[in-house]
């Protein structure tokens, strides 16, 4: 056997081996993980992620995060909802936002404004800026849905959202915005956003569904 | 039956007749103001020399009347009943931008005069970044705090955003380096000062607004159990920057959202430009105030941020306020060959007082008046605007002409347009009835151009000393009641 179809053979069972859910692919990582966050947790205690049937996650020591980049959200924004980077957000409904908010949103604008480096912190802007981003991108994303295009809310086409519907939505929204398949407790707190009394409908579940998961820490950082 | 007067008698009427007199007449002057007080640091970018404004020297009065950056007597104007001169002149060109232009200093000291102080140091760096930096820092004097900063911790109690910078990328929108301040106490910035008011408010003006409620319910889902429960904030939740987001998202957005800031705060009007009504938005019941105080709001970034930083201080949402011109040009005409560009067509030229390197006499002249023009427009509304009690807002402000460093003090001889570089030598300009008006502390050597120092307790002229930027940080916060604890020089020759 050729050293190639060795290594091939080898790395499909390693493709194999981290398979842990039918239907879309699994983080390729998740099994190497596990197996670090063990070792690297001699108490198996120190981090968890609060579900009590679900692997633990280990805090990082060094915690060394960063924000997305202003066009660097909205690219990914853009592309979880399969909508122009122009489509996503208009202030006023003229001026791009990412751009209006630019640095706000930890971006720079040397030309204008002599801003050559991002600000050190975020101001009380910063969260409401991306707040403003999402809404808007994700009621665009369900606007069109209604309207026939169905990518991400097909579901809802009827204007309602039954339990199966929700499930579908929300794992779907999670694999397209976080790149990963949802965690069980995500799947079921999700779809329970729409008993919320303040929750008046299906299409708006489905936005603020959409909008919870787009500006999580795990969404805005990396 | 016979009264006795006493002590107590003596005072209390005393105490009558100062309450007496505070109802329908505004104090002028005093340092003892109780309650907050507000700061309006306007930077003037570049090099602010005084030597052509308020302390201008005449050819005459110099034994080097061709090689010192001075003036031919007709041009240099005392301002009556004060110790400030102003340099009125007019152009053809601003340096090599062909738009002619008048710039009447004189109007607007005499005008201010009386609440108006000079206040002569000598810098220690001749970096734009670093000495804008070190004139609001004292060059690191207490703790590296800025003096925005501190404001903001002594005054800015109850305030929502006390402290909010309008002009980022420079010095005088630096951050201190002091980490033991409470978190308000640091800048908010604001880029464009046009558009930020809509990101006060995470879903009026939104293309697909839902019901608030509807929305704090997502966030409560996203805040309370999508985020604390996941593995990423498991893996990093120590991290000062995802614990600093999660701040923001909590408490002060409320209050930020709450208070309906994104309508106190648009200074434009309804119009095509920005469509407020038909996105469920209003300009500022304000909004007409300021856009008549500041027309070139919709084209002068320097405008704009004058405009929205009275709103902030009116609507009691700041304490202290940066603006100032940056380094870029602004300029909004047509330029006709042959012609040049209106007057008016250019608002900032290029590198503001630092264009005095292309040409000194114009760039000072132009940015002088451009400076003053917008702290009388901002004297303006704070005097009509009542505190309480018939004191104005005015009555508790400051604003500090904070610059860079001076300008060269020679000239080629007999030269009337040149370049100058940067000097460390010069002072600053702080109006407000918080501080000694009508005053120069220290002065100017009229042979050399160099400004020399004043006792920072008597406030007597000392021709054998300057000050540093630590004395006149110092002078600044015991003018706005800055609890500093001993910690800095003692300089209440500045205060009122």
């Amino acid at each position: 056997m050729s050293l190639d179809r060795i290594t091939f053979a080898l790395l499909l069972l390693g493709v194999a081996g981290c398979r842990d859910r039918g239907g879309d692919a699994a983080v390729a990582s998740d099994a190497s993980d596990d197996a670090s966050t063990t070792a690297a947790d001699p108490s198996g205690d120190s981090g968890t992620t609060g579900a009590p049937d679900e692997p633990k996650q280990a805090a990082s020591l060094r915690a060394s995060v960063k924000r997305k980049a202003p066009d660097v959200y909205a690219r990914d924004l853009s592309r979880a909802l399969g909508l122009g980077t122009d489509e996503l957000c208009l202030e006023l409904s003229q001026y791009d936002c990412t751009s209006s908010h630019r640095i706000a949103l930890g971006g720079v604008d040397p030309y204008d404004r002599a801003v050559y480096e991002p600000l050190a912190e975020p101001g009380i802007s910063s969260p409401l800026a991306i707040d403003r981003i999402a809404l808007s991108a994700c009621g665009e994303r369900v606007t069109r849905d209604l309207a026939g295009e169905g990518l991400v809310f097909a579901e809802l086409a009827d204007g309602t959202a039954s339990a199966d519907d929700r499930a579908a939505i929300v794992d779907r929204l999670v694999l397209r915005l976080l790149r990963r398949p949802a965690e069980p407790h995500e799947l079921e707190a999700i779809a329970a956003l729409a008993d919320d009394p303040n929750i008046p409908d299906a299409r708006t579940w489905g936005q603020l569904a959409c909008f919870a998961i787009a500006t999580t820490l795990e969404n805005v950082f990396y | 039956m016979q009264h006795t007067l006493t002590r107590r008698s003596v005072l209390a009427g005393l105490g009558a007749l100062g309450a007496a007199a505070s109802f329908g007449r505004p104090r002028t002057s005093r340092a003892d103001v109780e309650g907050p007080r507000f700061l309006i640091v306007l930077g003037a970018s570049g090099g602010a020399s005084l030597l052509d404004a308020m302390l201008a020297i005449r050819e005459s009065e110099t034994s080097n009347p061709d090689t010192l950056n001075c003036f031919p007597d007709a041009l240099v104007q005392d301002v009556e009943g004060s110790p400030f001169r102003a340099v009125d002149q007019s152009f053809d060109a601003l340096g090599p931008i062909p738009m002619p232009f008048t710039a009447t200093q004189s109007e607007l000291v005499a005008r201010h005069h009386a609440n108006m102080m000079v206040a002569t140091v000598t810098g220690t760096s001749v970096n734009h970044s670093v000495a804008q930096r070190r004139a609001v820092t004292g060059n690191e004097a207490w703790h590296g705090r800025t003096l925005q900063e501190v404001v903001a911790m002594q005054h800015g109690e109850g305030a929502i955003l006390p402290n909010v910078h309008l002009v980022p990328g420079v010095g005088f929108a630096a951050r201190g380096t002091d980490a033991t301040l409470p978190d308000a106490c640091f800048a908010e910035v604001v880029a464009d000062p046009a558009l930020w008011p809509l990101a006060l408010d995470g879903v009026l003006g939104t293309k697909h607004p839902v019901e608030r409620e509807a929305l704090a319910a997502a966030r409560a889902l996203r805040n309370e159990t999508l985020d604390p429960l996941s593995r990423f904030h498991a893996a990093f939740a120590a991290s000062p920057k995802i614990q600093r987001w999660e701040s923001l998202r909590g408490v002060s957005q409320q209050q930020v959202e709450t208070a309906r800031l994104i309508n106190q705060l648009i200074v434009h009007a309804d119009g095509p430009d920005h469509p407020l009504a038909a996105h469920g938005l209003q300009s500022s019941p304000d909004g007409q105030l300021v856009r008549d105080a500041f027309p070139m709001y919709a084209t002068d970034p320097l405008h704009a941020q004058a405009a929205l930083a009275f709103l902030l201080l009116k609507n009691r949402v700041s304490v202290t306020v940066t603006i100032g011109p940056d380094f870029s040009a602004s300029i909004d005409g047509e330029l006709v060959p042959g012609q040049g560009l209106p007057e008016g067509a250019v608002a900032n030229p290029p590198i503001a007082f630092d264009f005095s390197h292309q040409s000194h006499r114009a760039a000072q002249a132009f940015m002088w008046e451009r400076v003053l023009s917008v702290a009388d427009g901002l004297i303006g509304l704070l005097q009509q605007t009542e505190w309480q009690n018939g004191e104005s807002m005015w009555d508790r402000s400051m604003i500090y002409l904070a610059t860079d460093f001076g300008r060269a003090k020679t000239r080629p001889a007999g030269a009337t347009d040149f370049g100058s570089g940067h000097d460390l030598n010069n002072g600053i300009v702080v109006i407000s009835p918080l501080v000694k008006g009508n005053t120069v502390l220290g002065g100017v050597d009229r042979d050399t151009g160099l400004t020399y120092g004043f006792d920072p307790v008597s406030g007597a002229a000392d021709p054998g000393r300057t000050m540093t930027e630590e004395e006149i940080f110092a002078g600044l916060t015991q003018a706005l009641g800055i609890d500093t604890g001993g910690e800095l020089p003692n300089v209440p020759a500045m205060s009122a």
